[in-house]
């Protein structure tokens, strides 16, 4: 009986141990979790994302499903090929490419994919318009515009057929076999995976939040994560409201931001010399250079990025947008922008579509 | 693989099951493959360097048991070189080179010997030690060659104590893996709850003194003199509940399976007076030394009378703070304490007539606390990052009022349930050494206590063990 008990805990957690280090197991169980209303379901990003890191009980806001909007886009031909280099502001939010004026066919890679394979073949007979979208506080991944380039690979050649139909690019595996099984082995998210498979169910959200509530009311600290907004009524990513390079506080000189706009006009003029008919940019502003910009010294990045005379790519415009609206554009409890928000963005990018017609 | 997180929960519980699953004969390959894979979780490939250092002491250990006269010294001498160069260039060369660059800078010339870019292996001090005190005790033959390569192998690599201590001697530990140790729940117990109580002083009372800590020594520029004395006394306990918890989790884990280490920490902060403290902070790694270092070298210098004494006390400290890291600082951390422990050598008489002339319970507390505001100073040196701030701290340190500003990140709820919680710990050392669990009912409840207790008020902020970097 002993032997038998000792047998059957080892094997469940040793089973335990190996779905956590595998990617392709564990991406399947989160989408399962994720989605299910069950005990074991998760409540990580339910409420938010930023509610899954803080768990603090009065930022447990149900939050509307993304992306659901309707948008009057005016009737005409389709016939743009629409491209993006996107993170999860689009592609979370983008549920079909009817909301885009004039778009035939929708293709996007995402930033966060480890590796592209995928060469994008583009026809340049027919008109193609890119769209590179970046949250504010990831501007930096314009230091290196090679990083861009290998991102989003294109070749001026007629596409394969089956390239389209609003779907993401493909990921491959890369590195050596021996990284492979090291990482397999010894993989690196072996924590936050155990700690999913472990304890991040729905039923142990309670006590998450006993904990969260007494650190909060007791201690004044929350997830390190996370910041609350000096109203209270939102939560915000520590790294872009603290002091640390990607925060919107953090004093960025003004060379640093003619490098910034030299480099996105290296990536215009390349993609342009491809053969898109037009490139254009958008830069999500974090949550708290519009709600909070006083809670430092904004660094006015966004402005100062488009309004720079050298800047040559075009770009859509949400930091004015946002600061002028009445609408709730960010979520109380989540790092996105609302439906609201996102419908705002593609009114904005669809009268950008449109011009593209006009030039006809 | 740090021992608060979860990996460590789930491969402990796994290794645990399977070693009293399988034939007790099989058992050393079981922990062999586990410490290997706990070891690899950090930077696998620096599993070949203590590949290497096992290879040569197991070899050194049986020709040094079989040879006679100086070729016995001869391959002592070997197995150390090898030790300690493994030691050197990972740990030291750098150091090394940096003081010779300055050296030749002031002279005007340059120093063409190259920086080395590595991580330090994780552990090296530690196993470098049990792995050098294995070949002195076979030379001095107190204890036999071991001739299986895995059990010699999994002496230095045991996973407990492989990281971070306690550093065991061959004596006490290498029979340990031939006996066959059978499930005996009363061990299994006393060994999960001194582990709770290892994760709770980590999680819970070390990882919460960091949060203050480390903001003041980040900021000590614009910390206030204040400021940084609260630190250093903090960091007393920061560094005691961190090394101490990580000890009693290793020490449990072992026991657990049968096994037996060393005792680490007796209540340290109960010394009334350095030489006591050392005693009882550390002690795997001070009997070390005074075995394999102060011993022999008093023992050579005992012509020198008192003065042999405090010579070998000052090069055995002056090596200890080196062992901690490399760096001028933990150089002068074991040099104040050397220094220290050599005046209450030299003072011993005038220290007792001194005892005599006030009340007894008076001349107690009063050495407590200054031998505790001693060992704070001290680990000034240890906690900064280079020997100038450590000077730039203490200076400040020195001109603190009670009027200055705090700014220690702890809110004051915060900064009370803390001074609570050592005060805590401090009268159960006291009173309640061992908890003990006879009582399944006690044992459950009291486990149940600790650990929701953990979850309720740890600090989870993915730090590792001080010691670790050693």
């Amino acid at each position: 009986m002993k032997k038998l008990l000792l047998g059957l805990t080892a094997a469940v957690f040793f089973i335990i141990y190996a779905l956590s280090c595998s990617e392709s197991f564990m991406k399947f169980i989160a989408q399962a979790r994720y989605q299910s209303d069950a005990f074991w379901g998760s409540d990580k990003y339910a409420y938010g994302d930023l509610f899954g890191l803080s768990y603090l009980p009065q930022f447990r806001i149900q939050q509307p499903p993304t992306g659901y909007i309707t948008v009057d886009v005016p009737k005409g031909n389709r016939d743009i090929n629409l491209y993006g280099l996107v993170d999860s502001h689009i592609y979370a939010f983008v549920k079909s490419d009817t909301i885009f004026y004039g778009v035939k066919n929708y293709w996007y890679s995402k930033w966060a994919d480890s590796a592209v394979n995928e060469t994008i073949h583009i026809d340049t007979t027919k008109k193609n318009v890119l769209f590179i979208e970046v949250v504010e506080h990831n501007i930096r991944l314009f230091a290196d515009t090679n990083h861009v380039f290998k991102k989003f690979k294109v070749s001026a050649a007629p596409a394969p057929a089956h390239q389209y139909a609003n779907k993401a690019g493909k990921t491959g595996f890369s590195g050596s076999l021996l990284r492979g099984l090291r990482d397999g082995i010894f993989d690196k998210a072996i924590t936050q995976n155990l700690e999913f498979n472990l304890f991040n169910y729905r039923l142990f959200t309670p006590l998450k939040e006993l904990k969260a509530n007494i650190n909060y009311k007791l201690f004044n600290r929350v997830d390190k994560d996370v910041i609350v907004s000096g109203n209270g009524k939102y939560l915000y990513l520590t790294a872009t409201a603290d002091t640390n390079y990607e925060s919107s506080f953090y004093p960025i000189p003004q060379p640093k931001v003619d490098k910034i706009v030299h480099a996105l006009n290296v990536v215009y003029n390349h993609y342009k010399s491809i053969g898109f008919d037009e490139v254009y940019f958008t830069m999500v502003p974090n949550p708290v250079s519009i709600l909070e910009p006083n809670m430092g010294n904004y660094n006015n990045l966004i402005p100062r990025i488009q309004n720079n005379p050298a800047l040559q790519m075009k770009t859509v415009d949400l930091f004015d947008l946002y600061k002028t609206t009445n609408l709730q554009v960010y979520k109380n409890s989540d790092t996105h922008y609302t439906n609201d928000g996102f419908k705002l963005w593609v009114e904005e990018f669809n009268k950008k579509l449109m011009e593209v017609r006009k030039k006809d | 693989m740090v021992f608060n997180s979860l990996p460590f929960l789930v491969f402990f519980i796994v290794v645990t099951c399977l070693y009293f699953l399988i034939r007790p004969k099989s058992r050393w390959v079981l922990l062999l493959v586990a410490s290997c894979y706990f070891y690899m979780a950090y930077v696998p490939k620096y599993i070949l360097i203590l590949g290497f250092t096992i290879v040569i002491d197991y070899i050194a250990g049986i020709y040094i048991e079989k040879a006679e006269g100086h070729r016995r010294k001869l391959y002592l001498i070997i197995s150390i070189c090898s030790n300690v160069g493994i030691l050197a260039v990972f740990k030291y060369y750098n150091f090394l080179n940096f003081n010779v660059t300055e050296l030749l800078h002031q002279f005007g010339r340059h120093n063409p010997m190259p920086v080395l870019k590595f991580l330090l292996p994780i552990g090296l001090s530690f196993h470098t030690f049990q792995a050098m005190s294995y070949t002195i005790e076979v030379y001095r033959g107190n204890q036999k060659a071991e001739r299986h390569f895995g059990i010699y192998a999994l002496y230095v690599m045991f996973y407990p104590q492989l990281v971070a201590g306690p550093i065991e001697r061959p004596q006490n530990l290498l029979h340990q893996f031939w006996e066959e140790h059978q499930f005996d729940w009363e061990e299994c117990k006393a060994g999960l709850m001194q582990m709770a109580q290892g994760l709770f002083k980590k999680v819970v009372i070390a990882d919460r003194i960091s949060i203050l800590v480390d903001h003041c020594y980040a900021d000590y520029k614009i910390q206030s003199g204040l400021g940084l004395c609260i630190a250093a006394m903090f960091y007393a306990f920061q560094i005691y509940c961190d090394f101490s918890g990580y000890s009693d989790m290793a020490i449990g884990a072992a026991r657990i399976m049968g096994f037996k280490l060393m005792t680490n920490f007796t209540a340290p902060f109960q010394s009334k007076n350095i030489t006591e403290f050392w005693r009882r902070w550390h002690i795997s790694l001070s009997t070390w030394f005074n075995d394999y270092l102060f011993l022999p070298l008093m023992i050579a210098k005992r012509d020198w009378d008192k003065w042999g004494v405090v010579f070998a006390l000052m090069v055995t400290f002056l090596l200890s703070g080196l062992w901690h890291g490399a760096g001028w600082n933990f150089i002068i951390f074991g040099g104040l304490h050397g220094l220290a422990i050599s005046y209450e050598f030299l003072s011993k008489k005038l220290r007792k007539k001194t005892s005599k002339a006030m009340p007894i319970a008076l001349y107690n507390n009063l050495s407590m606390v200054l031998t505790f505001l001693f060992a704070c100073f001290a680990w000034v040196f240890f906690r900064s990052r280079s020997t100038p701030q450590a000077f730039e701290i203490i200076h400040k340190q020195f001109h603190f009022s009670f009027a200055d500003h705090l700014d220690l990140k702890l809110n004051t709820a915060e900064l009370i349930f803390t001074i609570i919680l050592i005060a805590a710990l401090l009268i159960k050392e006291k009173v309640l050494p061992v908890i003990r669990t006879r009582s399944n009912f006690t044992f459950f409840s009291l486990m149940g206590l600790i650990l929701f207790s953990c979850y309720l008020f740890g600090v989870f902020n993915n730090k590792q063990f001080i010691y670790f970097q050693f």
